[in-house]
């Protein structure tokens, strides 16, 4: 991204539903009430949108969703790949509208009744891509089979445990107690917890390594700094934003880079983060980090530049990730904790660290990163 | 004996892929070449993305490899005696491909494990390359 995006562009507005394991009512309504909730945060009404970007997975078609707010015309709408890899994609699809001029003010969105209708932890019904030939009719029917394949792989170099993944749960869970928005609110667990938890995917996940399947909208509103500036809150920056994909891969699980024990997307991801914004991985005040299994923290630590290939088990065993460490990561409690609405959450985390709202606020914040593994953003206050 | 969740999820060829399965139906691991540079490439795809050339043949696998990683699924519950052990194996010829292995000791660790590769029908008719220890029957490839 060439840096002078930056200052074209700012995070205005955030909203979100409660989140819930069966929030009663459509996915569309829950698109809705988030979307109308963050164009009011950013001081707008729902005609000054012109843009939208959810994922290619959601199911709220942009024209219906325009019926509900009250949106007139849109000039420019996308919608990114890779599930909640692409979580951190949606906001720097609309930068580049915003910074391009095809668009004054973008409204990103991703609504959906993930627990209490279509659950993403049941084995699947049917092949879904060609790609699955190749894992599904072996038994690799959930997304925890399927991402664990490479995980055991990492635990396997470098000697970490699922007892090892289990200290980033109790993190997590911690960050989530104290959150009031958390599912998990108030319900901390200890490593005993985690080790007593059944084996979703031996010998690599547990329950507690996994994100939990959530009810619940969350929308973002990005527009020029100009308008952010006019909000009660003045807006947050998005100093850069980057996507990566790297050849080789076959799906969003990947099995067949050479080393399957780090990700490539990962790196070619951050590196332009560092690259375009000039800042450094000491520069973070702290990490919103997608999780929908434990190790993919470990993983984006590494990639990010936290530390090094394997040392992510004693970064973290070393109280580094919490409120008062080096690198706070999900302080709301992240996709384990708070809820998953598919990565777009932990996005309003980074932008509340950011305005000095969050339910578990860090004493200074000047840069957060937020990353979903083939996409990211650093964020930074006006 | 491990035995696959039921019902198999049959693989769904494609134009680009027939061959491959074609192939696993009739007992051989055919890899795909570009006939133009030789590259092996797995999975099937229709243009190299070496050459570019549009050109390829496919050649049967020695069907040894060596196991990268492994999982055993534990939810949703699978009887005790029917768990699976799923693993991520690389053939001599560098073709990573999922299998399950029979005939290796349930939750031992097998990375690294050196393994062949057989076709075998794991139900409902469904032919499928499996895994077992190197050295444990007859000749590669063979459907048992």
């Amino acid at each position: 991204m060439d840096p002078a995006v930056a200052d074209k562009v700012a995070i205005a507005g955030i909203g979100h539903t409660e989140y819930s394991k069966n929030s009663g009512r459509s996915e569309l309504q829950l698109a809705s009430e988030a979307s109308l909730a963050a164009i009011r945060d950013a001081g707008l009404a729902p005609a000054d949108i012109d843009g939208m970007v959810t994922f290619t997975l959601d199911t709220n078609d942009e024209l219906e969703l325009m019926n509900c707010l009250g949106v007139r015309e849109l000039t420019y709408f996308s919608r990114t790949t890779n599930g909640g890899a692409g979580a951190c994609a949606t906001v720097m699809h609309a930068a580049m509208a915003v910074a391009s001029g095809m668009s004054k003010a973008v409204l990103v969105y991703r609504a959906f009744n993930e627990r209490s209708g279509r659950r993403f932890g049941v084995p699947a019904a049917g092949l879904r891509s060609k790609a699955e030939n190749y894992s599904a009719p072996f038994g690799v029917r959930t997304p925890a089979q399927a991402y664990s394949l490479t995980f055991q792989h990492y635990m396997h170099k470098y000697g970490v445990t699922n007892e090892d993944l289990g200290k980033y749960s109790v993190v997590a869970r911690r960050h989530a107690a104290t959150n009031p928005d958390a599912w998990f609110y108030q319900q901390p667990i200890t490593l005993e917890d985690h080790q007593n938890s059944r084996w979703i995917v031996e010998p690599v996940l547990r329950l507690l390594d996994c994100c939990q399947e959530s009810d619940g909208g969350v929308a973002i509103v990005v527009t020029s700094p100009e308008r952010a500036r006019e909000t009660a809150h003045g807006g947050v920056r998005i100093l850069a934003a980057a996507q990566g994909e790297a050849g080789g891969s076959a799906m969003i699980y990947d099995y067949y880079h050479p080393d399957v024990s780090s990700s490539p997307e990962f790196s070619l991801t951050g590196d332009q983060l560092w690259r375009d914004s000039g800042l450094k991985p000491g520069d973070v005040s702290a990490a919103m980090l997608y999780e929908n299994f434990s190790p993919v923290v470990f993983m984006q630590l590494e990639a990010f530049g936290f530390c090094g290939p394997g040392e992510a088990r004693d970064f973290i065993a070393e109280g580094n990730i919490g409120l008062s460490g080096i690198l706070p990561v999900n302080t709301h409690g992240g996709l384990l904790g708070e809820a998953y609405i598919h990565g777009l959450n932990s996005i309003l985390e980074g932008v509340r660290q950011l305005r000095g709202t969050a339910a578990n606020q860090l004493d200074t914040v000047d840069h957060v990163l937020s990353a979903s593994g083939r996409s990211a953003l650093l964020l930074g206050r006006v | 004996m491990l035995a696959p969740v039921k019902p198999v999820l049959a693989p769904q060829p494609t134009t680009d892929d027939l061959h491959y399965w074609d192939g696993i139906a009739a007992g051989q691991l055919l890899l795909q070449r570009c006939s133009q540079c030789q590259t092996m490439r797995h999975p099937p795809r229709p243009m190299c993305g070496v050459c570019n050339s549009l050109s390829w043949d496919a050649f049967p696998s020695d069907c040894r490899a060596t196991v990268i990683s492994w999982i055993i699924p534990r939810h949703p519950p699978v009887a005790e005696g029917d768990e699976q052990l799923i693993a991520l194996v690389e053939t001599t010829e560098g073709a990573r491909l999922v299998v399950n292995l029979r005939d290796f000791p349930i939750g031992e660790s097998v990375n690294d494990a050196r393994i062949e590769i057989f076709m075998h029908d794991v139900g409902d008719g469904v032919i499928l390359p499996q895994g077992r220890p190197l050295g444990a029957s007859v000749a590669p490839g063979e459907v048992a």
